[in-house]
């Protein structure tokens, strides 16, 4: 029986088992949904919302990254507080590159051109994405926050007598998951927003991580050089797969206009497995304003016919 | 919990447990101590044994009640009971009973006569010709039935939508002699009656009973609001839904009124099937028919399901097209339709067949030599024949030869004797649905070989014996168990994932008592199949 591990991504979220309910309706709905239930597949969700924020987020807002898209404003309660003043020259660099390409592709202005020649997807026309800026700013500081958190192994408290340091309490999590899975067939990790990077830093690099057969990241931001530098010095271009903990395929799912993965959505040439480029990058075309959406990737064809043959269904 | 008690069940499957130990627990209490031991609680538990369609149990404990509590609402129960479960005649001898024995003051009085007409209907629906003596006679007593109370106080309103329905068939099958009511008249009343209800007193008919006074009115896009509205309301059971459209295709026959009523009717059959225990029958000939059909738009389906229409419908229309590879096994010799069975791609059962059509069904249906299955005997390939109803009409294919089959797994795969390449193959699912209490199966195939009509079932999966959990006392077999309310006897059908993929294939089912799975004690009420990847690999051995 295959098993799916689930790791989510940034931002607040509702109570871990209302999250996870809310991503597998997401892949079962529509025409030709993929109820991996019915397919005899079991499912677990690595949650850790709730190592950054105080108390779960309403459960409605589960799949909106803290964006309303509908109102076009932030979900009341996501925004989170700037990191202020920077500890070290380190930590003032790599926010200012995530924040410069982050910003660049919330404007959309240069999804295309970045996108060198020779890649495969699809010449498109981008529109721009007429997002307000309070929103662009609230989702960008949510992003910086987490990512910078987890990366720098931050002392944080999100409530009154709690307190982790975010990148162990997170590992610690990731691998109980994968521990607990069953072992009676194909197990899969999948992966979005900055889950992915904790899906990656902990098959690459963390002693002991168990074994999984397939890696799925969906709107990962993986491409970027600044999230690849923390990741050294177990993480090369050469050699960037985790071949000792994945035995299968990974698969990239990205659009391109997603303001994470939109400035460098490729990443198969980024993480080799022995100079070769094995990850399987897919671009899954997502509809309306706010393409992050772990509910509109779901809901798409090419990742639930990616995900169905990680599992061999 | 605090207050040492268990927390409510949240699955289905809790629910029919728990339901199932309390009328036990009950039952057992009336044995020691009489029915006013249990007096108090009974009239709640009837009612949630009537919603959950345990009409065995609900007969038994409202039974063993009435041999000490004198309660009106107990007999109204118990007559509930009777009617659903087959017993329409045995119904109204104790509805004659109470009604006489209470004022007409009495709620229960107009109750009674309201289920008379309930029981009256029922024996119309199973007269096979409607136009039989019997059947209209069926039909004038049900209207009097429901005449009586309306009669009496014109607020009675299921009782007065019921005559709108059978008035209106009346008047479309000629039937002059039948009194008649003012249609309009008695759905302007309803709808006045209706309106005035505070949000907080309306009952699960509200909606359903609007609908059908604006079909008395031939308002059929304000009566698509209320059945949306009944639809997608959490507290509207399969049994009640069932029952709505039974009566709108039987009585309203609003699938002969156009594009817009068959439209309506079939998304009903998609919701249907879609809620727990729902069951859809429908005739071959109207399954070939919607799966040759254009579909509807998106606007269409929302209108009448909401959000999910367009999905619901699409979902029914794939179990549609599965339909037409499940066929009807004829014994040639004695001119019956005996059993099920169902076309498979021949390599993937056993890899050397190839893309060649097969099919699959029960050993004790078929097997050569022939198999004595306690009662049952199977018959030779060569004195069998099936015909796939849904997908061709009159057409019937005889068998090659057995290619595998086992006693074990009650499972035969046979070769066709003519070319069978335009059969579409089922797809068979990898590995069984997660039992997690919420899960369910569907069969399609025709209930005891009997019937013309297909029946989809949606089965509440129980339990199986294949991983993670699993621990079959044989491991070469990995069996499946569900449960539906509904009759059993679909020996040969496909059992089927949500996802239209074959998981086993149905075998026996039991309505009091099959033995549990993985070598846990004791039994419970179950339908049984054999998993289909146990099948695969008991073939390739």
């Amino acid at each position: 029986m295959p098993h799916v591990t689930f790791i989510h991504g940034i931002g607040n979220k509702p109570a871990a088992e209302k999250l996870h309910e809310e991503w597998l309706r997401s892949l079962a709905g529509g025409g030709r949904g993929l109820d991996l239930r019915a397919e005899g597949v079991t499912t677990s969700m690595v949650y850790w919302a709730d190592v950054m924020y105080g108390e779960p987020a309403p459960a409605e807002d589960a799949m909106a990254e803290g964006v309303d898209e509908a109102k076009l404003e932030v979900v009341e309660g996501a925004r989170t507080t700037a990191i202020s003043g920077a500890g070290s020259a380190a930590d003032a660099a790599f926010m200012a590159g995530l924040a410069a390409k982050l910003g660049g592709t919330l404007a959309a202005a240069t999804s295309v051109s970045a996108i060198a020649p020779g890649r495969t997807a699809a010449p498109t026309q981008v529109e721009r994405i007429p997002l307000p800026w309070p929103v662009k700013e609230a989702f960008l500081q949510a992003f910086l926050r987490d990512v910078h958190h987890y990366l720098f192994n931050t002392r944080h408290s999100p409530r009154p007598g709690v307190e982790y340091r975010v990148q162990d309490e997170i590992r610690r999590r990731f691998l109980a998951d994968l521990a607990a899975a069953p072992k009676h067939g194909p197990h899969v990790v999948v992966s979005h927003s900055m889950g992915t990077i904790i899906a990656y830093d902990c098959l690459k690099r963390v002693a002991g991580c168990p074994a999984v057969n397939g890696l799925m990241t969906i709107g990962s931001p993986l491409g970027l050089d600044e999230i690849q530098d923390k990741l050294k010095p177990e993480w090369n271009q050469a050699d960037g797969f985790p071949s000792a903990t994945v035995g299968g395929d990974w698969v990239n799912i990205f659009d391109r206009l997603d303001p994470v993965a939109g400035f460098d959505p490729f990443i198969a040439d980024d993480f080799e497995k022995a100079g070769n480029q094995v990850i399987r990058d897919v671009e899954e075309p997502n509809s309306g304003l706010w393409r992050h959406s772990i509910a509109k990737y779901l809901d798409g064809a090419r990742l639930r016919d990616a995900l169905a043959d990680l599992l061999r269904l | 919990m605090s207050n040492g008690q268990l927390p409510p069940p949240q699955f289905p499957l809790d629910v029919v447990c728990h339901l199932r130990d309390q009328a036990a627990e009950a039952m057992a209490r009336i044995k020691v101590k009489g029915g006013q031991a249990v007096a108090a609680e009974a009239g709640d538990l009837l009612r949630k044994l009537q919603d959950h369609r345990e009409f065995g149990l609900l007969r038994e404990l409202a039974e063993s009640l009435r041999r000490d509590v004198d309660n009106p609402t107990i007999a109204r129960r118990l007559a509930q009971g009777l009617i659903e479960s087959g017993a329409a005649n045995t119904a109204l001898d104790v509805l004659r009973a109470l009604a006489a024995a209470l004022s007409k003051d009495s709620p229960e009085w107009a109750e009674a006569h309201g289920l008379m007409g309930r029981a009256w209907k029922q024996i119309f629906y199973e007269k096979p010709n409607k136009e039989s003596d019997d059947a209209k006679q069926a039909l004038r007593n049900a209207l009097a039935q429901y005449h009586i109370p309306f009669a009496l106080d014109p607020q009675n309103v299921w009782h007065a939508v019921n005559l709108l329905a059978l008035t209106r068939y009346a008047a479309a099958h000629g039937l002059a002699e039948v009194e008649a009511v003012d249609l309009r008249q008695v759905a302007t009343q309803v709808l006045d009656t209706l309106g005035k209800q505070p949000e907080d007193k309306r009952d699960d008919w509200f909606h359903p009973s609007q609908a059908e006074a604006y079909l008395a009115l031939d308002d059929l896009d304000r009566a698509v609001d209320h059945i949306r509205a009944y639809v997608a309301s959490d507290r509207t059971t399969a049994f009640a839904l069932g029952g709505t459209l039974r009566q709108f295709v039987d009585l309203w026959q609003l699938d002969r009124q156009g594009e817009q009523g068959t439209l309506i009717v079939e998304a009903l059959r998609a919701a249907l099937l879609r809620k727990q225990y729902g069951t859809v029958q429908v005739s071959p000939g109207h399954l070939q028919a919607l799966v040759g059909s254009t579909s509807p738009s998106q606007s269409q389906l929302e209108k009448i399901l909401g959000h999910q229409g367009p999905q619901t419908f699409r979902w029914w229309m794939n179990g549609a097209e599965c339909a037409q590879s499940v066929g009807c096994i004829h014994d040639e010799g004695r001119g019956e339709r005996i059993a099920t069975g169902f076309v498979v791609r021949g390599g993937d059962i056993i890899a050397q067949l190839g893309d060649q059509r097969c099919l699959l069904t029960n050993h004790h249906v078929i097997s050569a030599p022939v198999c004595q299955y306690g009662a049952v005997q199977s018959i030779l390939p060569e004195d069998a024949s099936v015909s796939f109803d849904a997908l061709e009409e009159g057409r019937r294919y005889r068998f090659g030869q057995v290619l595998w089959q086992s006693c074990e797994h009650d499972a035969t795969l046979l070769s066709f004797a003519e070319p069978a390449d335009h059969l579409k193959p089922l797809k068979l699912a990898a590995n069984l649905p997660v039992v997690d209490g919420r899960q369910c199966v569907y069969v399609i195939g025709h209930p005891r070989g009997r019937d013309l009509s297909i029946s989809f079932q949606d089965n509440l999966l129980l339990d199986h014996e294949g991983p993670p959990q699993g621990n079959p006392p044989d491991p070469k077999i990995c069996r499946i168990q569900y449960r539906t309310p509904t009759e059993p006897g679909n020996s040969g059908s496909p059992v089927f994932s949500a996802s239209w993929k074959v998981v086993a294939l149905h075998h026996a089912g039991d309505a009091e008592a099959m033995p549990k799975l993985n070598g846990q004690q004791g039994s419970w009420p179950a339908n049984e199949g054999v998993a289909i990847q146990s099948i695969i690999a008991a073939a390739r051995q």
